[in-house]
């Protein structure tokens, strides 16, 4: 009876303890080192469920931890010229606006549309949304090893500020550097959704995220996509990220 | 001698490394050979479209230089093909916001396809079922655009008045437009129209506020008088007020439009002429509702009007109500005094076939039935930049002669193309 009552403490108190270290986790994550800004190139390769691929290529900038970002679609030439604009608000809705060349407009778009994928791609533009730190609760999994590199496995419960079409994702974070190397999406019926590995690189000091794989387990589509001509700390000014800015041939 | 052949060069060469040597440059545009068929007998419609459409844009620092230039030719007479030079213009960035001068087409509302507000251009009625700046035609103009925080102005000046193209005198247009006898135009006095947009972001709600001074798009008889023919003909002076706004509430997206517009026939009267005087009030407007299912299908759908509230006028015998056609607004609200359309997109194979439908009901009379108009859309990518389009346009009026549906049943035709992007 006294084991059973020292296990239940021990299990109760390893449970707050993992929950607490699972925020905490989160918290380091989210403190790690970043770039002020980035500049680069991406080029995404969209391969369907029979094998059939189409690449697509973008120029972006990044701003802010990603809270701001503005996007010109270089490729394919159909997609040529139309442009994205995201700003990030903590206590409103985001702001996303695309710039339609064959329109001479710029159309503002619901930032509740974050389930739609971007560029048909298996990205999500939630998936391009950094997330923020208190609209999400984080459980400390557990610890793994795999292919000799150790890892936190940590759960991410969306709370409904965050708006998200996930009921959790779960991050294998490496314990080295804290980088982000898989993440498993789960839907609303808690079914497996997505599968994302990150691969980086050391770049100015920063490990810089250079490849994604995206993969929709649930229609067997998957996206590769690979980062180029990375600039770190460029010292990107706020004005670029404004609406005239879309109608511009990117030269940054 | 030498010595300042040598100052030439070296300053040609600084020149060139600092201005031609930075020039950016980029290109893009389409080849897009389409037939469109008549399906009552399978003959093709012999009408003018555009074969190539090129964008080329030189850059240098916040200076572009823009234009748009298209390649228009008929079936029946390929050596007539003619280049189009339809924008060209120079784009300057500051910090402050934007100026242009040149060749321009403008866009101002924020409803799709139907913008009473939106009366910068004129139209290419050759065009006007195909989609965005397709349908209309560049002004001379300049517009400065300032950004003030969550405001953003926009002032425009148009150097000179441009009216629509019409297909005058073309058999496979159902309805039969002839030209107006240069004789028979008044000429305007003062050309130039001049608009101010205000763009105000505040709570998630993005609204504008629109002032316009313009003159009619398309000609209207004006004046009787004792020569043949016996009637000028000219365009009107419009000044119009708008008010858009977008709002987003839950899974809905509204964007709304409405113009209110004074109309006057502000020609002098001459001594041989007898003047129909005009001084009309309408109000345009368009709601527009748009939902995305969660199957990924967009579904929207637009309400529009046109409603004349007061009409004054003299040499008429008639009420002026019953017989005003605005000169400008909505194309579609010059024929028809109510709407209502449903469109739905889908995309299939990772956005390779797109799926798109139309409908568009005559609603003048909403207890009796006066016609629609119906569009499916289809478009392929079978290989990375080449695509191919299905479209079918079906007209349908009622037994009412005048309507303007009735009237275009014979433009119902199916268009077969094949699109290159480069």
């Amino acid at each position: 009876m006294k084991i059973k009552k020292i296990l239940l403490i021990i299990f109760v108190y390893s449970t707050f303890i993992f929950a607490m270290s699972g925020l905490e986790l989160a918290k380091k994550i989210d403190n790690k080192k970043k770039p002020k800004d980035s500049k680069s190139n991406t080029t995404m390769v969209l391969t369907n469920k029979s094998g059939k691929q189409q690449s697509k290529t973008i120029r972006s900038i990044q701003k802010d931890d990603n809270k701001k970002q503005i996007i010109w679609f270089l490729s394919p030439a159909r997609d040529k010229g139309v442009a994205f604009l995201k700003i990030e608000h903590k206590n409103k809705d985001d702001e996303m606006c695309l710039w339609l060349p064959a329109f001479k407009k710029i159309r503002r778009i619901r930032s509740s549309d974050k389930s739609d994928n971007f560029m048909g791609s298996d990205m999500s533009y939630e998936d391009m949304t950094t997330r923020d730190l208190d609209e999400y609760k984080y459980e400390l999994l557990r610890e793994e090893t795999l292919n000799d590199t150790d890892l936190y496995v940590l759960k991410n419960i969306p709370l409904p500020k965050a708006k998200s079409t996930y009921s959790y994702i779960i991050s294998w974070v490496n314990k080295n550097n804290l980088t982000i190397v898989k993440e498993k999406f789960f839907d609303q019926n808690d079914k497996l959704y997505k599968i994302k590995t990150v691969k980086y690189e050391k770049i100015d000091d920063y490990d810089t995220p250079t490849e994604f794989f995206m993969e929709d387990v649930q229609n067997g589509h998957n996206t590769k996509i690979t980062i180029t001509n990375v600039e770190l700390d460029t010292e990107v000014k706020d004005y670029l990220f404004q609406e005239k800015n879309l109608k511009r041939a990117p030269r940054w | 001698m030498r010595k300042s052949q040598l100052l030439i060069l070296i300053s040609i060469v600084i020149l060139l490394q600092n201005s031609v040597f930075a020039l950016g440059f980029s290109y893009s545009g389409e080849i897009n050979p389409s037939l469109k068929y008549q399906p009552s007998d399978g003959t093709l419609l012999e009408l003018p479209f555009r074969i190539s459409n090129i964008d080329l844009n030189i850059y240098h620092g916040n200076f572009e230089l823009q234009s748009k230039v298209a390649l228009e030719t008929r079936w029946e007479d390929l050596d007539e093909t003619k280049i189009q030079l339809r924008e060209l213009y120079l784009h300057w960035y500051p910090k402050f916001g934007e100026v242009k001068i040149g060749k321009i087409i403008h866009a101002w509302g924020y409803a799709d396809q139907n913008n009473p507000t939106d009366n910068l251009n004129p139209y290419n009625f050759y065009y006007l079922f195909d989609t965005g700046i397709e349908r209309k035609i560049g002004s001379l103009s300049g517009s400065i655009s300032v950004n003030l925080g969550n405001m953003n102005v926009e002032g425009i000046f148009i150097a000179e008045h441009n009216s629509n193209k019409l297909p005058y005198n073309e058999n496979d247009f159902p309805i039969e437009i002839n030209e107006p006898s240069k004789d028979a135009m008044l000429e305007l006095e003062n050309p130039y129209e001049y608009g101010i947009r205000l763009k105000h972001n505040i709570f998630d709600f993005d609204y504008s506020i629109s002032y316009f001074h313009c003159y009619d798009r398309s000609p209207t008889i004006l004046e009787e008088v004792l020569t043949i023919p016996p009637y000028n003909l000219g365009y009107r002076k419009n000044d119009m007020i708008g008010l858009d706004f977008i709002k987003f509430l839950g899974d809905f997206t509204i964007r709304t439009e409405s113009a209110y517009f004074f109309t006057t026939n502000q020609y002098n009267k001459s001594n041989f002429s007898s003047k129909f005087e005009q001084d009309v009030q309408y109000l345009q407007y368009v709601i527009q509702l748009e939902y995305n299912t969660p199957i990924d299908v967009k579904l929207t759908t637009q309400f529009m009007g046109n409603y004349i509230v007061s009409a004054d006028g003299s040499g008429f015998n008639t009420d002026l109500k019953n017989i005003f056609v605005p000169g400008v607004g909505v194309p579609f609200l010059s024929f028809v005094d109510r709407g209502i359309s449903f469109g739905a997109n889908v995309f299939f194979f990772d956005d390779r076939l797109k799926l798109e439908t139309f409908t568009l009901f005559n609603i003048e009379q909403f207890d009796e039935y006066s016609g629609q108009m119906i569009a499916l859309n289809s478009s392929y990518y079978f290989l990375q930049n080449f695509e191919v389009e299905l479209s079918y346009l079906w007209i349908v009026g009622n037994d009412d002669e005048n309507n303007f549906l009735t009237k275009m049943e014979d433009f119902s035709h199916l268009s077969v193309g094949l699109k290159y992007n480069f």
